[in-house]
């Protein structure tokens, strides 16, 4: 973490201003137009969405339950904003302090009570109405949800009879069907991650959020970083990191196929134009040669072309008469900006040439490397450590354990690494309710499997602890723990346990 | 201290970027201090707020000395508010290094903390100062060893008006590799030699 020689904050002046760079965009707190958000609906239901004011095609973009909604409404709402579904006009954004769990008040008002369902018969009579009574009330939209669900209530013989605990879970299943509400949510790494795993664990290759949180932490991640990263789990990783960097250093992903297939999923992170370009596509032939001897020689085209680009640049004769002859002041500004837009995209996008060759700057290698592929993880890790500094952590994750200690022990050894720690994690959640506290009935069994290390210098790095080194050591900072000893020797103990010397003992505590 | 694999729930779920605004209490160690400058360079700052003040004023020596002192402030400060304000003791100090006592909230104005992460023993006494300091739609997040905490700590998060709770518990597992050979189970018998004696139950041994 390098000071920065410009910032000039001072504790007692700005200690709540952030002195930010101009460069950067803060994340907002309202949904702006062609923004993705997340839908949160009371039955665990998350669905993605696009807010967008007008869009091509003749549905409009929100399916849910089978029917498609308008997302313009979404527009300038502040993130958290509870949303309820009318099945004639879509999502209607509802006044703060509303819940996704409708009329609170009418669980508040339930009285404790003393009953349990020892006379409870479960003989699917206990509703009095029928079910085209139900359907007709469902269609007729000058009924509330909520006068639905109090009538259904009226008309179940069983009701007063049940326990309170049951009476709130009867209301809240109901209230699901006839009262849908949704929590419009940001759409961030975690929010993200947890709805595709939801969705399809194995499109992401059962990557987990907490797998993900220690990919992040673990590959020591931070503003300003050289990643590396080959990521075939829909490019989650990749818009993780961007997001964690905000802008700031370099993303080189790796992709497969003809162009990078992940910008669907990359789009719903909501990344600032810094954050995105931050990124930089790099094609798997370009580092996994055949013919590691033959260099691709002759003219780079893409710069060449971008080169050629001047800016400002006039309109073409057939584009002019076009814009001409549009009426609207409003489009020909739009079409006008993005116009503009394309251009600078172009000026500022990299060739696959240069961004080759700023991988391979021989001054300032990657300063981690994170690999979440589905492909061979030890052949590929193997041809990607090269372009790792020394000293800097590697991370690779797998769907399954097997191909992981095929790389472990390949790595120990090659003995190109040292801290190998293959890992797994166990994430459990709970639901915490007053007198209703238990873990969630279901939990994932499968996040991935995690590898870490860190990369030793290929001339002079070692994987043992050199007793000449040690001694030395020791002398100089007072024997261990810093006490010196009288007689001037180091030995505390004796040769006793020879399993620690090893590192076969389970605790392994070091001894230097 | 946080884990390694706690702290990276944590700032995975806080949703930690650069130039943030954080704040955390307690310090404690530092580990988790470090850990979330780390994702808040180059530009954000972290309050930190710790209660004992020998431990405050060794993590501010600590940070200058690991050349992070530019990202952090340390508070030595109660944010339950069981303390009494201005309390001053002889630090032994520099002047300029001499922190003072406060009790009770964040101290840094309203809606200034993107997030706030707790690691206190009660922590229902700070979500309330939480609420009052946090941005909208900003994230809070408590750490608590027991049930019975966690168990206050979301009804107080309720009743201040957070939503969206979550409750997880997380291990790490990790795996030692090793190479073992298998054999398969030796299929030499006993040799049994004719002229020995065998010994069958209630019959008289033969000679």
């Amino acid at each position: 973490m390098s000071q920065e020689a410009n910032s000039t904050s001072t504790d007692s002046e700005t200690k709540n201003e952030v002195q930010v760079d101009p460069f950067l965009v803060k994340p907002s707190n309202h949904v702006s137009d062609g923004d993705y958000v997340l839908l949160l609906f009371a039955d665990r239901r998350q669905i993605f969405a696009q807010a967008l004011s007008s869009w091509r095609g003749r549905s409009p973009p929100l399916k849910i339950n089978k029917r498609s909604y308008n997302t313009s409404n979404l527009i300038g709402l502040p993130y958290g904003t509870v949303l309820e579904l009318d099945l004639k006009n879509g999502l209607i954004p509802l006044p703060d302090g509303e819940d996704v769990i409708p009329d609170q008040s009418l669980l508040k008002s339930l009285e404790p009570c003393d009953n349990d369902n020892r006379d409870l018969t479960d003989n699917n009579k206990s509703q009095k109405l029928t079910e085209e009574q139900l359907h007709q009330l469902r269609d007729d939209p000058s009924i509330s949800g909520s006068a639905i669900v109090q009538t259904i209530i009226q008309n179940s013989t069983t009701f007063e009879s049940k326990t309170s605990f049951s009476k709130a879970k009867y209301i809240k299943k109901k209230q699901i069907k006839y009262q849908l509400r949704c929590r419009l949510v940001k759409c961030t790494s975690s929010t993200i991650c947890e709805a595709l795993y939801l969705k399809d664990a194995r499109k992401m290759m059962n990557l987990r959020e907490d797998s993900l949180a220690q990919i992040l932490s673990l590959s020591n991640i931070s503003a300003g970083s050289k990643i590396l990263c080959f990521d075939t789990a829909c490019g989650i990783v990749t818009g993780a990191c961007a997001q964690r960097m905000g802008g700031y250093g370099s993303i080189f992903s790796i992709y497969t196929g003809q162009a990078p297939c992940f910008i669907d999923l990359i789009a719903r992170f909501n990344l600032s134009f810094v954050e995105h370009s931050s990124i930089k596509w790099l094609h798997s032939g370009q580092l996994f040669h055949d013919d590691i001897n033959a260099k691709e020689s002759g003219l780079d085209y893409d710069v060449i072309d971008r080169n050629r680009l001047v800016w400002p640049c006039s309109l073409q004769s057939h584009t002019q008469i076009y814009v001409e002859k549009m009426k609207d002041k409003n489009y020909r500004l739009e079409f006008m900006t993005k116009r503009a837009s394309r251009f600078a995209r172009k000026l500022t996008r990299p060739s696959s040439d240069e961004i080759l060759q700023m991988l391979e700057n021989k001054e300032k290698k990657c300063d981690s490397l994170i690999l979440a592929c589905s492909y061979d993880p030890t052949a590929t890790l193997l041809s990607l450590l090269p372009y790792l500094e020394t000293s800097c952590p590697f991370v690779v994750f797998y769907e399954y354990m097997e191909p992981l200690i095929e790389c472990f022990r390949e790595i120990q050894k090659q003995g190109l690494a040292i801290n190998l720690r293959l890992t797994d994690t166990w994430m459990r959640e709970y639901q915490i309710l007053p007198n209703r506290t238990h873990p969630n009935m279901n939990m994932s069994q499968n996040g991935g499997f995690i590898l870490t290390g860190v990369k030793l210098c290929p001339t002079f790095g070692k994987n043992e602890i050199d007793d000449e080194i040690v001694k030395n050591f020791r002398k100089k900072s007072g024997g261990k723990r810093g006490k010196k000893r009288q007689d001037g020797s180091n030995n505390s103990r004796g040769d006793g346990d020879k399993r620690r010397k090893r590192g076969k003992t389970a605790t392994n505590n070091d001894e230097v | 201290i946080v884990h390694e694999l706690d702290s990276a729930m944590v700032i995975f779920n806080l949703n930690i970027r650069p130039n943030m605004v954080i704040c955390e209490s307690g310090t404690g160690s530092g580990a988790m201090s470090h850990c979330i400058m780390r994702s808040i360079a180059p530009h954000g700052k972290l309050h930190s707020y710790e209660f004992n003040q020998s431990r405050a004023q060794t993590a501010k020596e600590e940070f200058k000395r690991n050349g992070v002192d530019h990202l952090v402030q340390v508070h030595w400060r109660d944010v339950c508010g069981k303390g009494i304000e201005g309390e001053k003791k002889d630090t032994g100090g520099k002047e300029e290094d001499e922190l003072t006592f406060g009790s009770g909230g964040f101290e840094i104005g309203p809606a200034a903390a993107d997030a706030i992460f707790l690691d206190l023993p009660e922590p229902w006494l700070a979500v309330p100062h939480a609420a009052h300091t946090m941005k909208s739609n900003g994230s809070i997040c408590s750490y608590s060893p027991c049930m019975e905490q966690t168990q206050r700590t979301s009804q107080a998060m309720r009743d201040c008006g957070f939503h969206s709770l979550k409750t997880i518990e997380v291990r790490l597992r990790e795996h030692y590799v090793d190479n073992v050979e298998l054999d398969t189970v030796p299929t030499a018998k006993i040799p049994r030699d004719l002229n020995v004696n065998t010994f069958i139950p209630g019959q008289e041994p033969t000679d």
